[in-house]
């Protein structure tokens, strides 16, 4: 099953209808693709995560090996972006930072989706007793700074990429949940859900078939949206040597250690800044882009 | 308008109890035992048996709650594990940093954002919408610690205009503060521009398309006063409540600015507490930020239904 036929599935019983709800998406694409600057997004992103999952497959120098005598060396024919202050290959760690920091978004995002939208679904279309007890827990969580929160996560899950990957997926649960409500609180009172339910369906085939479908687009949207703050956040954590562990390399460790040889090595800054920079645009684009394409309320705008 | 703000009040001591039990639980639900953690590769059960006691780990937690949050009812955050400090007094010092800090930034970030947004929104789909549009999304896209790090290069390291770590205290000394809460608070409030750009903006295109804006164009109102006598005035509500989400992230933001400008807030105390495994100061961090951050949201509730004579709450 596809979640392009399964859009609003309770009208593809009418003939025709079918092809209206996956004209939605047809349009949104077409919409996307004259994005340029989305289409840019787009063609990095895809380009970053085939670097990564390729990683240790590509002709590049380990990560890790130090080469004493090459400490801090500027770009060269044999190490393109130059070495690090213990003589290891700038660009292997970057392509090694790109699998710590995407793996850690991708993951963090999936549990902020696979909590948040079921929260959500259940608040929504239960309402009573069920949204008070769920949506007060979500603001409680709102109520924090979203960083503060996190790194009050790792520490008691102890510093690492795991903890770092739960955290910034849990801060992430009441975002979801409440889009995941309002889309299921619109729903709930549309007709196919009401025939749906005359019909003898069961409160969870209901929210399964009928209502959830509903969430599929302003999720897409926000996804994107996390994706960009989970990469900041991860950096940010890794920045203050809460995520990923030395020597394991990870963008906000590399940047980390660089401030030290600022004015020797100035590269050693630049490099991980514009890869992290670079890496975060390309997905706000490609977000900003999805958001346009998807979202009805901005599509002429 | 007083008994909103009553009903306000009532309302978030539920809130400020969830998240009470939210903070209860770092230590105490989580996965891993706080004080293996805290003890790392060393074993000492002696040692360990008392900061379990110490921390009154040794009693029901239903017992443990209840003396915890009695505690924050006579500001008794508990003490230091590390520096045997109350957690209190620590916070004390440490505040007036963070705040100043946090401050700084939003005022910068306002003095961009509303200008920018205005324009950007009267220029509807012009050079000058597009391009400014573009300059807040490659903005926002850069990361605080990213923007410090390079501001520490260029600004601090390169051209040695501004000092690159030091105190900088509004409260305390309001003139001499500057130099040191320039660079943090353009590395904090930058992103922060760039958001608040894009959000006016389109706040201001909202209205743009409400009836009477048609009706004083109608009536033969020039554009660029039906901009400021009408758009802006209803646009700028809105900006009150923007204003304090993003505080929240500002707080946060503090954290990592702080840690690169060596500047002593409540941010780098919670950077060295989680190093140190000191949980009743991670704690008692996590618990005043989030105090003000409720305060600060609270704070915008009222003032928007000041501000905006449409909505009286109930």
């Amino acid at each position: 099953m596809t979640p392009i036929a399964s859009v609003h599935p309770a009208h593809s019983a009418l003939p025709g209808d079918a092809r209206r709800v996956r004209s939605e998406w047809s349009l949104g694409w077409r919409h996307l693709r004259r994005n340029h600057l989305a289409m840019i997004g787009l063609v990095v992103v895809v380009f970053l995560a085939a670097v990564a999952l390729a990683g240790p497959d590509l002709p590049l120098p380990n990560p890790l090996t130090q080469h004493m005598g090459l400490q801090a060396a500027p770009p060269s024919a044999q190490h393109w972006l130059g070495t690090d202050s213990l003589g290891r290959d700038v660009l292997s760690r970057l392509v090694g930072g790109a699998r710590a920091s995407l793996s850690i978004a991708v993951g963090a995002v999936l549990v902020a989706v696979s909590l948040g939208v079921p929260l959500g679904l259940v608040a929504g279309y239960f309402g009573a007793w069920a949204d008070v007890a769920i949506m007060r827990w979500m603001d409680a969580m709102l109520s924090f700074p979203a960083l503060v929160l996190a790194i009050a996560l790792v520490a008691s899950l102890g510093a690492g990429p795991g903890s770092v990957l739960v955290a910034i997926g849990f801060v992430n649960i009441p975002v979801f949940a409440r889009l995941t409500r309002g889309a299921a609180l619109a729903a709930k009172t549309e007709s196919y859900v009401e025939a749906a339910r005359a019909l003898g369906a069961s409160d969870a085939r209901i929210i399964v078939r009928h209502v959830a479908p509903t969430a599929i687009a302003p999720v897409t949207v926000q996804i994107g949206a996390s994706f960009a703050v989970a990469i900041v956040v991860e950096a940010t954590l890794s920045f203050l040597g809460l995520g990923t562990q030395a020597p394991n390399p990870s963008w906000g460790v590399m940047l980390n250690d660089a401030r030290d040889y600022i004015t020797d090595a100035p590269w050693l800054v630049f490099f991980p800044a514009a890869t992290i920079s670079v890496t975060v645009l390309s997905v706000n684009f490609l977000a900003d882009g999805l958001r346009d394409a998807l979202d009805p309320h901005y599509r002429n705008e | 308008m007083g008994r909103y703000i009553l009903n306000r009040l009532i309302q978030s001591v539920p809130l400020l109890l969830l998240v009470s039990v939210i903070i209860f639980g770092l230590i105490h639900v989580t996965p891993g035992d706080p004080v293996r953690i805290m003890m790392g590769n060393e074993s000492n059960p002696k040692l360990e048996q008392a900061i379990r006691h110490e921390l009154h780990l040794d009693e029901p937690i239903d017992v443990q709650y209840v003396q915890w949050v009695g505690g924050l009812a006579h500001a008794n955050l508990g003490k230091s594990i590390r520096t045997q400090l109350p957690v209190a007094t620590l916070l004390a010092d440490r505040l007036p940093t963070t705040l100043s800090l946090a401050f700084v930034s939003m005022f910068l970030a306002l003095a961009v954002a509303i200008p920018g947004g205005v324009i950007a929104a009267a220029h509807r789909n012009s050079v000058v919408d597009y391009g400014s549009m573009l300059a807040a999304t490659v903005t926002w896209s850069v990361p605080d610690f990213v923007v410090a790090v390079l501001l520490v290069v260029v600004v601090g390291v390169g051209l040695q205009w501004l000092p690159i770590s030091g105190s900088g205290n509004l409260f305390s000394d309001p003139l001499g503060s500057w130099r040191y809460l320039l660079m943090p608070t353009v590395a904090l409030g930058l992103s922060r521009a760039a958001v608040m750009t894009r959000m006016l903006r389109s706040s201001m295109l909202e209205e743009l398309r409400r009836d009477y804006v048609r009706t004083a164009t109608a009536k033969g109102l020039v554009r660029r006063r039906v901009l400021s006598r009408h758009v802006l005035r209803n646009a700028l509500t809105p900006v009150v409540t923007v204003a304090a989400i993003n505080f929240g992230y500002l707080l946060g933001g503090t954290v990592v600015v702080e840690q690169i400008f060596g500047l002593s807030g409540i941010g780098s105390l919670l950077v060295d507490a989680v190093f140190a495994r000191d949980f009743p100061v991670i704690q008692g961090v996590t618990l005043v930020a989030a105090a003000i951050f409720i305060t600060v949201n609270l704070a915008a509730d009222i003032a928007y239904t000041a501000l905006n004579p449409r909505i009286r709450y109930s």
